[in-house]
Formats: structure tokens, C-alpha cells, sequence
């Protein structure tokens, strides 16, 4: 940026100067709304996504395969399966983190909408703010395990894929209750309780 | 073969803690029962290290098996 001194010192008919000290500050004030902060180092994968940064905590296998209510767990007949699944650390362009996401968003601990998509609810998991690439795989590494059991008791948006609709159709049913759909999986031979 | 397993007893871990059964008792009343004991009701059970994908894994006793019992933390 030019000198203020200069600037000063500048006679007031030189409008060169002040034309060069705008077009300075309008290309600082440009960098600073389109660069991101990088949030910690490390060796990882990234996306970007319109104003959004997100960092990679897991890649692999998502594997959904029990199902809690009432005090009872039950076993899918029929896993959810899809691979590579990845779960990402969602931070701003100033570096700050905002929530966890998943690519692509299959399972049933969703909230809603975000501008990059789903959210994911992480329930009873506790952690600390994902500051370093080893807490961010920690934390995730904690989701995906989480995100084995369907949790009835509060479940999110369903996100499912075609080939499980007969799942998704009882799960999204907004105008029944847990109960009803956890009778409706039991009576279709979807899940059997693991005791 | 340890002494336990003479005696007609075995030992399962349920929650990191050790619990001791009779080896020829039912796995799943046993379970079920300790489980209800210890207020755990989101669980998975490892039988000889793998976890149990269906209800048939689960063996019907305890004897020359290694049953494990652990937690499950919920999503959502």
C-alpha cells in the first residue's frame, strides 16, 4: 500500500497517486475476501466449496448396521453400505470450523440444510474444536463408528440412496413415530434384536 | 484351558469390566440379563474377536468362546 507520508506530502492536484492507492486498496480488500486462512498444516485432502473449506477427517468404508429404540438394539438384515464414504471438517475462509459433512451425505444423523449441505448431528460424541488434522480424524473417526446405528430416538434427515428405499420410505416418514416404524421394520424382516 | 474353565466358569468382558459366567449358561439370557444390570442398552457383541453381524453368530453357551460386550456411543 502506499505511504500515508507520501500521500500527505502528495500536492492535491496529483491525482495519480491517489488513483494508484485506491486500485492498491481495492486489490487488498479482493485478496482478503477470496483467500482462504488455512485453519492448521498437515498432509491432507481438501475441498472447496463456494466460501467454504472442507478438510478431509475420513475416508472409507460407511457401514450402517444397528438400530437403536426403547432401550433395545436391532441388526439390519440388510446393511447400509457405500465406500469410499468421507466425512469433512467444515471451516470458513478465515479458518474457523463450523461443522462436520459428509461426501456423499448417505445415513440417518443429519440436520438441516447448511449452504454446503447437510450437517451432521453428532450427538453424544464429545470434542474438542478440530484445530489439528489429528484431532479432526479423531473426531471423525468417532462419527463413523456413530454413525453405525440408526438412532430412533433422535433421528435426523434420512439421506439414503435408491437401492435402500424400502428403508428410507419407513425411516423419512415424518407422520409416524419411532415406534410404529421400528414395527413396521420388524414385521418387513428388515431387522431382528440382537438379543 | 484355565482353572475357571475347570470349575465350569468363564470369563466375559462387558464394558471393559470382567464379568464372570457359568460356561454352559445361554449367551443370550446371560447377556441380556448383565446388560439390564448395568443399564447398557446400545451395545455390540464381539464372539471370538468379530463382531456379530446377525443373531445366528451368537453361539448358544459360553464354553470355548470369548464373548465381548461394548459399548456403543449413539449418533443423532
Amino acid at each position: 500500500m502506499i505511504d500515508t507520508k507520501l500521500i500527505t506530502r502528495a500536492k492535491q492536484s496529483s491525482k495519480e497517486i491517489e488513483t494508484i492507492d485506491s486500485s492498491w486498496r481495492g486489490y487488498v480488500e479482493n485478496l482478503r475476501e477470496t483467500i482462504f486462512t488455512i485453519p492448521f498444516k498437515g498432509n491432507y485432502s481438501a475441498l472447496i466449496e463456494e466460501n467454504a473449506l472442507l478438510i478431509e477427517g475420513y475416508s472409507g468404508l460407511l457401514l450402517i448396521d444397528r438400530l437403536y429404540h426403547n432401550k433395545k438394539t436391532y441388526l439390519l438384515k440388510t446393511p447400509v453400505k457405500h465406500s469410499p464414504f468421507r466425512i469433512y471438517g467444515l471451516y470458513d475462509s478465515r479458518g474457523r470450523f463450523e461443522c462436520f459433512m459428509a461426501r456423499p451425505e448417505i445415513g440417518f444423523h443429519y440436520l438441516g440444510l447448511h449452504n454446503q449441505g447437510h450437517a451432521i448431528c453428532t450427538g453424544d460424541i464429545q470434542y474438542s474444536n478440530p484445530d489439528s488434522l489429528s484431532i479432526l480424524k479423531e473426531i471423525s473417526s468417532k462419527i463413523i463408528d456413530s454413525f453405525r446405528l440408526i438412532n430412533m430416538e433422535s433421528l435426523g434427515t434420512v439421506l439414503l440412496p435408491n437401492e435402500y428405499s424400502e428403508l428410507r420410505s419407513i425411516l423419512a416418514n415424518k407422520e409416524e413415530d419411532p415406534k410404529t416404524k421400528v414395527e413396521k421394520l420388524l414385521n418387513k424382516n428388515l431387522i431382528e434384536e440382537i438379543l | 484351558m484355565n482353572l475357571n474353565e475347570l470349575n465350569g466358569k468363564v470369563t466375559i468382558t462387558v464394558a471393559g469390566e470382567e464379568v464372570e459366567v457359568n460356561a454352559s449358561d445361554s449367551v443370550k439370557e446371560t447377556v441380556k440379563r448383565i446388560l439390564q444390570e448395568k443399564g447398557i442398552d446400545s451395545f455390540t457383541i464381539l464372539v471370538d474377536g468379530a463382531e456379530i453381524t446377525s443373531t445366528s453368530d451368537l453361539p448358544e453357551t459360553f464354553a470355548e468362546h470369548e464373548i465381548e460386550v461394548k459399548r456403543y456411543v449413539k449418533a443423532g
